[in-house]
């Protein structure tokens, strides 16, 4: 996420559209990505990042800067991706599989950087399927979005052991879930 | 180092770089000479780590800022709207009813219109629905006489109920 000044961040407090775009257009690549990669569906991922983004824009105005602002957009982003997936599984919606009409829609050739990348987007979407909604945020926030233990605990509003034991328990079941393949 | 804690690190700091550098040398030191604890470190390499790790980072569609835009000037129009017009229809009704108080205008109004909502728009976002009526029972309610400092309605700066949602 490209650097986001305080200055920004008052100016669209006080209300102003266009500083709220620049912090959407610095912000919206890492929040649909957590939403993509926790939702792991396409349709739910525009609307958690819709939902996150709205929420933001409510809330800005009590954001105090104890945070960084990029630690605060973490968090709205993780727990609103995480309440949509457990909502979603209440509503015992199937998580939907690879499914290359939704994940493939912008691949007509088959060069084969694209086969590549298709073959990598299949064993991703496939791995995240098999974890928990919590687990899943962790294993994205680590190996996707590159943060620390300290950075996802603070994003997830948990102590690092949970942290440390979602992770171990994530990857227990994918080697599990593997090995049995 | 014996090999249950190294197996516990494989799987957590070790693989994550959470390590001091005399402790990452313990453990690589290990894994050089237990042939189960380096077979399981090439399992979660390849299998619970590295296709995460070449997962590709793609930018949000296009459409979802127009989308955002368009919701936020919706939300904000609503309360614009909503400022000037319940003011003035409980200074009204209370001024041409005796004894109906301003908490029971104030009740009954959101009242029919969570009742309005509900039969008449429909939403497809229920945290959207939820969000605007939250916002209208709070700010009806807080135009009760003791919520205020002053008797100017117009001074009160109400908060939307959609800060509640998360």
């Amino acid at each position: 996420m490209r650097d986001i000044s305080n200055e920004l961040v008052i100016k669209a407090a006080a209300g102003e559209i266009s500083a709220f775009e620049d912090i959407y257009r610095a912000a919206s690549g890492f929040v649909y990505n957590i939403a993509l990669r926790v939702t792991n569906n396409r349709s739910d991922a525009d609307e958690v990042t819709q939902d996150v983004f709205l929420s933001a824009y409510n809330k800005i105005g009590s954001f105090e800067f104890r945070s960084s602002f990029k630690t605060w957009i973490y968090r709205i982003a993780v727990n609103t991706a995480i309440n949509h997936c457990k909502r979603r599984i209440r509503r015992e919606k199937l998580i939907t599989a690879y499914d290359p009409a939704i994940h493939d829609a912008a691949a007509p050739d088959k060069s084969d950087e694209t086969l590549r990348r298709q073959e990598i987007e299949k064993t991703v979407v496939s791995a995240l399927e098999k974890l928990d909604p919590d687990q899943r945020a962790c294993v994205v926030l680590r190996e996707i979005e590159g943060l620390d233990y300290r950075s996802i605990a603070d994003a997830l509003s948990v102590n690092i052991n949970t942290v440390r034991s979602r992770l171990k328990r994530a990857r227990e079941r994918l080697l599990t879930l593997r090995g049995k393949e | 180092m014996r090999c249950k804690l190294v197996r516990e690190l494989i799987l957590t700091d070790h693989t994550d770089g959470e390590m001091d550098p005399r402790g990452r040398a313990e453990v690589d030191e290990h894994i050089r000479s237990c042939a189960a604890c380096r077979e399981l470190k090439s399992a979660v390499t390849a299998q619970a780590v590295g296709p995460f790790r070449l997962a590709p980072k793609e930018d949000a569609p296009p459409y979802l800022w127009e989308r955002i835009k368009a919701k936020i000037a919706a939300e904000d129009s609503l309360r614009a709207a909503s400022r000037s017009f319940f003011p003035r229809f409980i200074r009204t009704v209370s001024g041409k009813v005796p004894g109906l108080s301003r908490p029971a205008i104030a009740f009954a109004m959101a009242a029919a219109i969570i009742i309005a909502v509900i039969m008449t728009r429909p939403y497809a976002d229920m945290a959207l629905l939820d969000a605007y009526l939250n916002e209208q029972v709070e700010f009806i309610t807080k135009l009760d006489i003791h919520e205020t400092n002053g008797s100017d309605i117009f001074d009160i700066e109400i908060r939307t109920g959609a800060e509640n949602i998360l």
